[in-house]
């Protein structure tokens, strides 16, 4: 996701974020937060608007996608997992443009709490 | 055996999916690296309960998550270490920390079992969001298999920059020769302190996401979304599990 007319603010921003320039980047933006939520009919919205707009095979792997992620996330943080060195460099704009720099910096900041906590 | 299906969705799965899924279902139910059978079930049940319990909130909405976890909100017997572990995996990834980790291997999880259960809890979630996200109620879980460890530790696995011990990709012994192809990822490293889960998860990537060669290849589509189009999707789920990966 490199291209220079993509918003890369809906990246943590949201659907509410705008328009990202991809195609049906609505719809799977819209997705991503459905599945990872629990109501159900945002769900079944998100679910048939992929489906129709999209097909149904579109769908399944958008499920397929975002399930995916929803586990890969965990094996990254629990484990500790750095960012390669060469992906830190190339995304040094697009971390700071789109706040994800903001989660790096929150868990700096308990960590540091809980060796406080633990010192104290 | 329970054996997963997908014959009640409304829409159609494509063939490697389902025999991914059903691998990953017949392999947590048995005896894996570090965890018997019975374990690993029951690590799945733990993984499904803490999504669904009140502590899950709990944890999300306080101020520190560690001090939210509730061993005692339990499904199973699993020692409460353990639950409290699931619980802040399952609840709030992206404020899991160093300290955190530490603290939970002096608690008493070998840095091995801490792997294997990480493992079991992403294979178990990435399989339940898909039902979610299609459609369909949760897979029953598989029946546990009988059948002992094989307490294989890899000599080449040490400590390196990720908290958990792993195997850099220029140190893999013959025994992993298999795993270790393609550019060098991080991610790909992260659980080959344990080799199975590790092969396990990343055949689980392969069938829901891509496979490596597939994730390069930009000259192709290989699913019925664009190369484009999966990366939204993987960038807007990891960036509302605050993942900084």
């Amino acid at each position: 996701m490199t291209g220079d007319h993509l918003d890369y603010g809906v990246i943590v921003g949201g659907s509410e974020a705008g328009d990202i320039g991809v195609e049906h980047g609505d719809i799977l933006i819209e997705f991503a937060e459905a599945i990872l939520g629990v109501d159900d009919e945002r769900m079944e919205a998100a679910r048939k608007a992929i489906a129709e707009k999209m097909g149904a095979s579109a769908l399944v792997d958008s499920a397929a996608v975002a399930a995916l992620f929803n586990g890969i996330d965990r094996i990254a943080d629990a484990t500790g997992a750095p960012l390669e060195q060469s992906k830190a460099d190339a995304t040094v704009n697009l971390r700071a443009e789109t706040g994800i720099n903001e989660f790096s910096a929150r868990k700096e900041a308990l960590n540091a709490a809980q060796k406080n906590l633990t010192a104290g | 055996m329970s054996k997963i299906d997908y014959s009640d969705s409304r829409y159609t799965i494509r063939e490697d999916l389902i025999a991914s899924h059903r691998q990953v279902w017949d392999k947590l139910s048995g005896a894996g690296t570090w965890l018997t059978g019975e374990e690993r079930v029951k690590v799945m049940s733990e993984t499904r309960h803490a999504r669904e319990s009140a502590t899950c909130a709990n944890i999300k909405e306080a101020l520190s998550p560690f001090s939210a976890a509730n061993p005692r909100d339990a499904a199973t017997d699993l020692p409460e270490t353990w639950i409290s572990m699931i619980q802040l995996i399952v609840a709030d990834p992206g404020r899991l920390t160093h300290n955190w980790y530490q603290n939970t291997i002096e608690g008493g999880i070998p840095e091995t079992h801490f792997v294997e259960i990480v493992s079991v809890v992403a294979h178990t979630t990435a399989i339940d969001t898909f039902a979610h996200g299609i459609g369909v109620p949760l897979r029953p879980l598989p029946e546990p298999k009988q059948g002992k460890p094989s307490k294989y530790r890899p000599k080449e696995a040490r400590q390196h920059q990720a908290w958990a011990p792993n195997i850099a990709w220029d140190e893999f012994g013959q025994n992993e020769a298999d795993y270790f192809v393609g550019p060098e990822s991080n991610i790909r490293r992260a659980l080959t302190l344990v080799p199975d889960e590790a092969r396990s998860f990343f055949d689980l990537v392969s069938a829901q996401y891509l496979s490596g060669p597939q994730m390069w290849d930009f000259s192709s589509e290989f699913r019925a979304i664009t190369h484009l189009q999966i990366e939204l999707l993987a960038a807007r789920v990891s960036a509302l599990n605050q993942c900084t990966y």
